[in-house]
């Protein structure tokens, strides 16, 4: 399976850098995510995950590195714990990561947030 | 800018049409305007983009003919006082809409900041994938600017209502 890699564009500080390696099962989105059609650009996303967790057994380390998600966005994030979820629950190995600015004062309950909806375990690691 | 807008306090104010260079425009604004505060720099950007993103998706006052593909018109300015900012957000809304909105409002303005935290997480869970997020928005507002909400829903004509809404970010931040 290839890997999915979106490279951050400046001039569109609104997609986040994508890089899902099938590799080494280590999978990372990165920068903002407020773009108009937050569904367009996760589709895709959601969709090589759902191959990888079906057609593989390697173990999946997520690691967001989003600074700001608006609405549109946040629900797609929750579709992705989904996943991770869903595979755990094959007897698949996962680990979630959320890497956040310890100055952004909303961020912990943001994946709190996250934890409690999705039902899975995301380590906090503030830089 | 004229010499009344300092007198009002106005750091910057925006008149037209609110599409995502807009957006990305005012919040790197923001961003630099804000820069020796990070907490409460990143507090406003968060606040502003969901805002100017509910102008952009829900404004009934749309730039093209087409009101689907259309991009919201409405305004936004953010003021400074000595303790605090606000951001204030304007927009046409259809009457319908407008009802409801009073009613979100109201609703986020009557919760607790955990019962809006559920709130939050159940309306997220409900909403579906062509959805663009409306009114977790506002919820996502209220819970980042720890203060009720001021809005206003301004009956125009029989079809259409004017919706304000402003909200208050102390600039000392509870961390």
């Amino acid at each position: 399976m290839e890997s999915l890699i979106i490279k951050e564009v400046v001039d569109s500080p609104y997609y986040p850098s994508v890089n899902f390696d099938a590799t080494s099962g280590v999978c990372e989105l990165s920068g903002e995510s407020y773009m108009e059609e937050a569904f367009k650009f996760f589709s895709p996303l959601l969709d090589w995950l759902k191959k990888f967790t079906k057609e593989g057994s390697k173990k999946i380390t997520f690691n967001f590195k989003l600074t700001y998600f608006n609405t549109s966005s946040s629900r797609l994030i929750l579709d992705i714990l989904d996943i991770m979820r869903e595979y755990k629950e094959r007897d698949g190995e996962i680990e979630v990561n959320w890497y956040y600015d310890s100055q952004d004062p909303d961020m912990e309950d943001e994946v709190e947030d996250f934890m409690i909806e999705s039902g899975i375990d995301i380590n906090l690691v503030s830089f | 800018m004229t010499k009344g807008t300092y007198q009002n306090n106005i750091v910057f104010s925006y008149q037209g049409t609110v599409d995502i260079a807009v957006l990305t425009f005012f919040g790197k604004y923001i961003k630099l305007l804000l820069s020796s505060d990070p907490g409460l720099s990143t507090k406003v950007y968060k606040i502003f983009i969901e805002l100017a993103q509910n102008i952009s998706y829900y404004s009934a006052e749309v730039k093209t003919d087409d009101p689907h593909n259309g991009k919201g018109v409405g305004k936004f300015k953010l003021l400074e006082y000595p303790e605090k900012y606000t951001l204030v957000a304007e927009n046409l809304v259809h009457k319908t809409d407008g009802l409801k909105l009073n009613d979100k409002c109201s609703e986020i303005n009557e919760l607790s900041f955990e019962e809006l935290r559920m709130l939050k997480r159940v309306k997220r869970r409900e909403l579906v994938q062509i959805d663009t997020g409306a009114h977790i928005g506002l919820i996502h507002v209220g819970l980042l600017a720890e203060s009720k909400i001021e809005y206003e829903v301004k009956d125009i004509d029989t079809n259409y209502s004017f919706f304000s809404i402003s909200i208050d970010i102390e600039k000392n931040i509870k961390n």
